[in-house]
């Protein structure tokens, strides 16, 4: 009896004398941010996590760059969102709105993180520095340069911020977003980001990269000479279009090929790495057509459909018309076959899928023929008409038309703005440009546009967060 | 030889010589003395054990005392010859008897069989079963419901859970689901938290957990829930949404007796929903398509199938009667299902050692074809008496359960529920083609694209087997007869093992095969050190309780799962050659330290004091907060033992109770203080290569959630115990509540964890209990409760931003997850109605038209109405919170016939319906309910006013958010009708029973309700954030069962 009391006093005492560390019980199945951010492996893998929101970010790229735009619809009209998107009727509430906010400022925080940490981290253990600064400087850049086209002012954040903090962040001006950050980082990217990368490496931006967007990004604010020195700087990185206009959509070829600067990587595998594009972008009517035909498995949602009127601007000898704006399939024994409802589909995102939303297919960000256009765009705005000729001529070329001839510049600059319809249809081109030059009103006002409407509304459930009109208020028009 | 006795109408059967007795006895005949043998029995023929038999024989001032064995037998011998003597007998729960008037004959037996009747349903003796210790009931001063299992034993649970349902006041049970196995959604005294949980802590036996889905109903000796603070407080930071003590059956001295329990029966869907035939369901698609051509402007003088938005030729061919198939899916899926439960049970024992022993299993198939659950358990409890002062108690509990599950809810398409997709299916598309293979419901022009859900349940396999060993260990040591030391070690083992199939199939759209595996292993143990001292001086009594425990668990799971299998034949992971496609695996463990202390004091079962504290460290909690400290304190004072009221003849008791006390929540995680890694991967090179981000922003100052809580009470009873009333008014406020505070998005996440909401809870309980009449023969009696809690939100995070949980908001003011939408105001009937407005998006393509739903404008960015309905006009559209709820059981008993029948309810609460939103908002694409049958045609044939037209590309916002979703919430459900029989002892002991019953159990055979779908009582998920939405939730069952009760 004293035995078993004396034991039970025993482990009584016992248990006590270790209570502190008996309650302390750090997580076993993952660790704290404080225990990271230190070594050169850490910093890359903190680096991959940027990417990996844009990734989450690019699956819906669409909805802004296409069906907003007069190229695509969502004829099915099963859903409300979409439809809404289409007939510009979008309600500040929907969910892909707040999705883009905090994706975007997720990439930024994860990115502003890595800055922060790495700033104070030792070069001599973080071997490669100045290339996470890079990567992740280019990747706070393309998030803001998206923002700002998708929602006009937006809180420009550049440190890691607390909660409290981001209650007070006000809406800045666009204009500051570029001067004072967009273009910055974007030009430090440039200078320490390598030409090109091998191995498990492929995929991360590139000074090609850098420079391409830079491009854009000065385009996009008229800002022709800048562009098209920048741009000009591209065409003698030994970028080439293609030949073959389809190769670009051919997911059995690798899709890092010489036209290739900059894509949101997809990976098929069940590893939750594959794109939705395959199954979002194809019709339902072709039902079991969609696997026996195209191996996309796990059916078809026919979210984005190319507009007839799209496919009838096409030049009917223009190579790239049945890729961009489909009106049926072959069939198993090559016979053309038309859908009953829905008129026309696009085949740029037909990767073979394993399962549903798990397709190869990458979304292209840049491409050499964009930058090749792009900088033809800027030349003929720079009076340089005659030289942007033989870029814009490249492009048709290669897709089966006939070479344009030296016009006018205004004529050139209208020639510029319908190429560009044709090779990026579908890639989420269009609206940004019918915005950046200013016609979009003009062309999209049959489809319910009001003058308001380049920019979408600030997602309602931020507004009711920071519910404080003076740091965050909607855009006008929308409230 | 027969008896009429005395007090309160009981009939006592003396039966005179039982040859079975005689038997078993060797009599000295020469003796002037004799034998006194007798069985007690209870209202139903069972023998009573621990029963006290005391014989008298006035004259002579002889007395003697005995109780009763295991098989409720007592015996006096050598019992002196002559008389009268009386017996007088008494047990815990029982009205107390005296009979008297018996002369014994030398040399000759005399053999007494006792029925002693039930007192009422909280007899003041009857024992409570309160933390860490035990009370009576007349000594309680906080509120506490118990639930004996005689109540719930014939009802055919299979978890103890669902025998709580509709009978104790405060505790809201919910049938959630009809799934085999599945447990019910159980809130004591409303919810006070928002998302740390807001279900009871169990304690079995003295060991708290959160899983009782192993426990074999059969087994249960007592359940009482603890519900004012002033009695969970002593389970600290576990203690405020309510405590369940459940003890389990001890063994009691005496012959052994070996019990068999069995039933078998039968169970059906309870209700199904009315949905539209194939005409009904053709014309709305027809009528659809017909307004979504005349919206865009096209010509619809032609044959349907020539518009320019076309109608299938399915559709005419069910329109035009060439198709006349109308079979409803729910009837393929649906099946009879049987029930049953075999259970052998033994105890006895002897004042050094008893037992109690029981093997249990049970079957119950799912009324969902190819759904089901089983059971095997075995328990042995041990109790022994190793010296004077010295007692141990073991309990062994291993149990195996296995669920043939099936994925059963799910709103809509693809790869969802059986009884979702089976709910979506046109009457006019069978479930199977003509030559019996599964229908490929793909790429179908009228329907949504939907997996068959009569394939899903058969040719999927979804299994989950739970085994498990509960087991505890007390030793009691009296240091004197006042002190005693009590040690207690505890532990569990939960294996689950869980895997997943399903072949690829046309039907399944040639989905790639996927299988998973999956299991995980927790390990919980306790040890507990309390000293009990007990001591009356007097008029004085005073219990003290301190003690000291700590518990720790210890968790750990994996999943892998494949898509690459080669083919079908294999479902195990073994067919995919290591190509797994996903596979986790993890770790947690949790710890919690405590001290405890209790104070009892009570002057003259007069006035009482009840006080006790608890201190409860968490490696939950953060570094910043580590420890919790609740107090709680009750007062209480019996008016009927005051002198100016003991005269009042009809009092029988009364009493007012008042109490105080702080509890806590701690279900916020097990690592959420800490800023954590999320591990992600991005496709680089063609492969996946690993990244790191931050998941969540840290929190070291994460606690507990508290609540104070004050709880006032009045116990009354009249007229000798036959009118009983208790009310109870309590009010409590839950502060520091975890939430997932939406923080701004721009920070890169959108939420944070913090210790920032708060809400109050108040409510009333009442409870009625009647003897309505207590004849010889006939006995009735009635217990009735009815409570109310009114739930409100007091502060929410930093800002006090509302919550928006799907269709429910939490917002200040309200309480948790009000649904939220828009308001209807009927339909636009015409043109004229239509100009009046307010319009729905005017201007754009799915703007309001004639036909449409007509929304009440409320608001406006101004906060003024403006005409136009949008995101600016949702409000508060209903409540999931019922006005009251309420219990009933009667219970009539004839002879050896019993009947009870109980019955819950819920009034004033709405559903929020989700299955209607594919078939009932426009679009054909999915079956609807058939009560919108008598929607908008025309101007001219406006149907009933409030359903909207049909249409293939639904405007005016009908497929929002709106109160056109909400049904009807309030019900009065039968749950339970059972018949009872118990054999007369003298026909079961002739056959050599000690007992034998048989009885009918008929589980919810009645409903009332306006519901439209298939259970009012709906919640898809336990999320106090989004509360009743209903989501084609697998059907609850009525079964009916047939039951023996046997005892040897």
């Amino acid at each position: 009896m004293k035995k078993i009391l004396s034991a039970t006093i025993a482990t009584c005492i016992l248990t006590i004398s270790c209570k502190k560390e008996f309650i302390e019980l750090p997580p076993i199945s993952t660790v704290s941010v404080e225990a990271v951010y230190k070594t050169d492996k850490d910093f890359q893998d903190a680096v991959v996590s940027v990417y990996s929101t844009l990734r989450n970010q690019y699956q819906d790229f669409w909805i802004y760059g296409d069906l907003r735009s007069d190229d695509s619809w969502h004829a099915l009209g099963n859903d409300a969102f979409l439809v809404s998107v289409n007939t510009f009727s979008m309600n500040s509430s929907a969910a892909l709105l707040i999705n883009t906010w905090r994706n975007y400022y997720s990439v930024i925080n994860r990115a502003n993180l890595i800055l922060s940490k790495i700033e104070r981290a030792d070069a001599a253990e973080v071997t490669n520095k100045n290339r996470h600064i890079a990567e992740a400087k280019f990747l706070r850049a393309i998030a803001y340069f998206d923002l700002v086209r998708i929602f006009g002012d937006v809180p420009m954040i550049t440190s890691p911020i607390s909660i409290q903090d981001g209650y007070k962040k006000n809406r800045e001006k666009t204009d500051k977003i570029y001067n004072d950050l967009i273009i910055p980082d974007l030009l430090e990217a440039e200078s320490n980001l390598p030409v090109k990368y091998t191995g498990a490496d492929v995929g991360r931006v590139t000074k090609g990269a850098a420079r391409a967007l830079l491009g854009r990004v000065y385009l996009t604010r008229k800002d022709f000479i800048k562009a098209e020195a920048k741009l000009q700087e591209v065409t003698t990185m030994g970028y080439a279009i293609l030949k073959n206009y389809n190769d670009l959509f051919d997911y059995s070829k690798d899709e890092h090929h010489s036209e290739y600067i900059f894509d949101i990587e997809y990976e098929e595998g069940g590893l939750g790495l594959g794109s939705g594009f395959s199954n979002k972008f194809l019709p339902k009517s072709a039902g079991s057509a969609a696997d026996l035909y195209y191996g996309v498995k796990g059916g078809a949602g026919e979210q984005n459909t190319p507009t007839l009127a799209f496919f009838d601007a096409f030049d009917p000898a223009d190579l790239r018309r049945d890729v961009t704006v489909a009106k049926g399939y072959l069939d198993n024994n090559g016979v053309f076959r038309g859908f009953i409802q829905i008129a026309t589909f696009t085949k740029k995102y037909l990767a073979r899928t394993p399962a549903i939303n798990d397709s190869k297919a990458n979304w292209k960000v840049i491409r050499y023929a964009d930058v090749l256009l792009m900088y033809a765009e800027a030349l003929n705005e720079n009076g340089k008409t005659s030289q942007a000729i033989p870029y814009l001529n490249q492009i048709r070329t290669r897709v089966g038309l006939p070479e344009h001839t030296v016009t006018s510049k205004d004529e050139v600059r209208e020639q510029i703005y319908r190429e560009r319809r044709f090779e990026l249809g579908m890639e989420g081109v269009r609206w940004f440009d019918l915005v950046r030059t200013g016609r979009a009103l003009s062309v999209m006002q049959p489809f319910g546009m009001k003058p308001h409407m380049t920019v979408f509304p600030i997602p309602l459930i931020e507004l009711q967060i920071i519910n404080d009109p003076a740091v965050l208020a909607q855009n006008p028009g929308y409230d | 030889m027969r008896f009429n006795l005395l007090k309160s109408g009981v009939t006592i059967f003396a039966l005179g010589l039982i040859p079975f007795f005689m038997l078993s006895l060797g009599l000295n005949a020469q003796d002037k003395t004799s034998l006194v043998k007798g069985i007690v029995q209870n209202d139903d023929g069972e023998p009573l054990s621990g029963v006290s038999v005391v014989i008298r024989k006035a004259n002579d001032n002889f007395t003697s005392g005995t109780s009763t064995d295991s098989s409720g037998v007592f015996t006096f011998s050598r019992i002196p010859a002559g008389g009268p003597y009386s017996f007088a007998f008494s047990a815990v729960g029982h009205e107390p008897q005296t009979i008297s008037g018996y002369n014994i004959k030398s040399a000759i037996i005399l053999s007494l069989v006792i029925n002693m009747k039930r007192s009422g349903a909280d007899a003041l003796d009857q024992v409570v079963v309160v933390g860490y210790g035990v009370q009576k009931r007349k000594d309680l001063t906080g509120s506490v419901g118990s639930v004996s299992t005689r109540e719930i034993r014939d009802l055919g649970v299979t978890r103890i859970e669902q025998g709580l349902a509709g009978r104790v006041a405060g505790v809201q049970v919910k049938a959630v689901s009809g799934e085999p196995g599945s447990a019910p959604q159980i809130r004591i005294r409303g919810i006070g938290s928002i998302s740390a949980g807001v279900g009871p802590l169990y304690v079995v036996d003295g060991f708290p957990t959160d899983n009782i889905q192993t426990l074999n109903p059969n087994d249960i000796e007592s359940l009482d829930i603890l519900k004012d603070a002033s009695a969970t407080a002593i389970y600290g930071s576990r203690g405020s949404n309510g405590v369940v003590i459940i003890n389990t059956k001890r063994g009691r001295s005496g012959k052994p007796v070996l019990t068999f329990d069995t039933y078998y029966g039968v169970q059906r869907v309870s209700r199904i929903p009315k949905m539209k035939n194939s005409k009904e369901q053709a014309m709305y698609w027809l009528d659809g398509m017909r307004n979504k051509n005349m919206d865009d402007g096209n010509n619809v003088s032609g044959h349907p199938t020539t518009w320019r938005q076309s109608v299938p030729q399915v559709i005419m061919d069910v329109i035009e009667g060439k198709n006349t198939t109308d079979e409803d899916a729910l009837d393929g899926i649906l099946v009879d299902a049987p029930q049953q439960m075999y259970a052998l049970s033994a105890s006895g024992g002897n004042e050094m050692m008893k037992y109690a022993l029981s093997g249990e299993y049970m079957k119950q198939d799912g009324i969902v074809i190819n759904s089901g659950f089983e059971r095997y358990s075995i328990r042995a409890n041990f109790d022994a008496k190793l010296t004077d002062r010295l007692m141990i108690k073991l309990n062994l509990n291993p149990s195996f359960t296995k669920q043939s599950a099936l994925p059963s809810t799910g709103v809509c398409c693809l790869g969802s529920g059986v009884v979702a997709a089976a709910l979506n299916i046109h009457n006019f598309r069978p479930l199977r083609n003509s030559n019996g293979d599964y229908f490929n419901y793909d790429g179908l022009p009228d329907l949504a694209a939907v997996y068959n859900p009569l394939a899903v349940a058969m040719e999927t396999k979804v299994l989950n087997k739970v085994t498990r060993l509960l087991a505890n260990l007390t030793a009691e040591y009296s240091i004197t007869n006042d002190l005693k030391f009590n040690f207690l070690i505890g532990g569990s083992v939960l294996g689950n093992k869980g895997m997943l199939f399903k072949p690829q199939r046309s039907y399944f759209f040639n989905d790639l095969p996927f299988g998973s595996d999956n299991s995980s292993q927790v390990t919980n143990w306790l040890t507990e050190y309390t000293l009990n001292y007990n001591k009356s001086i007097g008029k004085h009594v005073i219990t003290g309780l301190a003690g000291y425990t700590v518990q720790k668990e210890n968790g750990e799971s994996n999943a892998l799962s494949s898509n690459r299998y080669p083919n079908n034949l294999v479902p195990t992971l073994s067919a995919v050659s290591g190509l797994i496609t996903n596979g986790t695996s993890n770790l947690y463990e949790w710890s919690l330290l405590s001290y405890l202390a209790r104070v009892n004091y009570n002057y003259n079962s007069k006035y009482y004091l009840t006080a006790s504290i608890r201190t409860d460290g968490s490696s939950r909690f953060g570094t910043e907060n580590k420890y919790g400290v609740f107090p709680s304190v009750a007062v209480a004072w019996r008016l009927s033992e005051e002198r100016f009221l003991k005269n009042i003849s009809f009092l029988s008791e009364l009493k007012l109770r008042a109490s105080y006390g702080e509890t806590g929540n701690n279900n916020i995680g097990n690592y959420d203080q800490y800023a954590t890694i999320n591990y992600e991967t991005y496709a680089l090179g063609g492969g996946a290569i690993s990244g790191i981000a931050p998941g969540r922003i840290g929190n070291p100052f994460l606690t507990w959630e508290r609540q104070k809580s004050v709880n006032a009470g009045v116990d009354a009873s009249f007229f000798n115990r036959r009118l009983v009333i208790s009310v109870d008014h309590f009010q409590s406020r839950n502060t520091d509540l975890l939430l997932n505070v939406n923080v701004p998005n721009n920070t890169g996440f959108s939420t944070a964890l913090q210790n920032i909401g708060e809400v109050k809870n108040t409510g009333w309980e009442f409870v009625l209990s009647t003897v309505n009449l207590s004849g010889k023969l006939f006995d009735w009696s009635t217990d009735f409760n009815l409570s109310t809690y009114r739930n409100k939100v007091v502060r929410l995070g930093p800002k006090g931003d509302p919550i928006y949980a799907g269709n429910n908001v939490t917002m200040i003011g309200q309480p948790i997850g009000m649904f939220y939408g828009l308001l209807t105001d009927g339909i636009f009937k015409n043109q004229s109605e239509l100009a009046k407005g307010p319009i729905f998006n005017p201007g754009a393509a799915d703007r309001s038209r004639v036909g449409d739903i007509r929304f009440k404008d409320v608001g406006g960015p101004d906060g003024k109405p403006d005409g136009i309905i949008n995101n600016f006009d949702r409000s508060i559209m209903g409540s999931p919170y019922p006005d009251f709820y309420y219990g009933m059981t009667n219970r009539f008993t004839y002879r050896n016939l019993s009947l009870s029948v109980s019955l819950q309810g819920s009034k004033g609460n709405v559903v929020y319906n989700l299955s209607r939103g594919g078939g009932n908002s426009g679009r054909a694409r999915v079956r609807g309910y058939a009560f919108s049958n008598n929607y908008w045609k025309s101007e001219q044939d406006p149907g009933d006013g409030i359903t909207p037209r049909p249409n293939d590309n639904p405007t005016g916002g009908v497929r929002l958010p709106s109160q056109a979703f909400l049904d009807k919430g309030s019900y009065m459900r039968v749950n339970n009708i059972t018949l009872g029989y118990v054999v007369p002892a003298k026909i079961s002991q002739k056959i050599k029973l000690h007992s034998l019953r048989f009885y009918v159990n008929a589980t919810n055979p009645f409903i009332i309700t306006k519901n439209t779908a298939f259970n009012p009582d709906a919640s898809m998920n336990d999320n106090p954030l989004s509360p009743g939405n209903e989501s084609s939730d697998y059907p609850l069952p009525s079964s009916l069962l047939i039951g023996v009760n046997v005892s040897f």
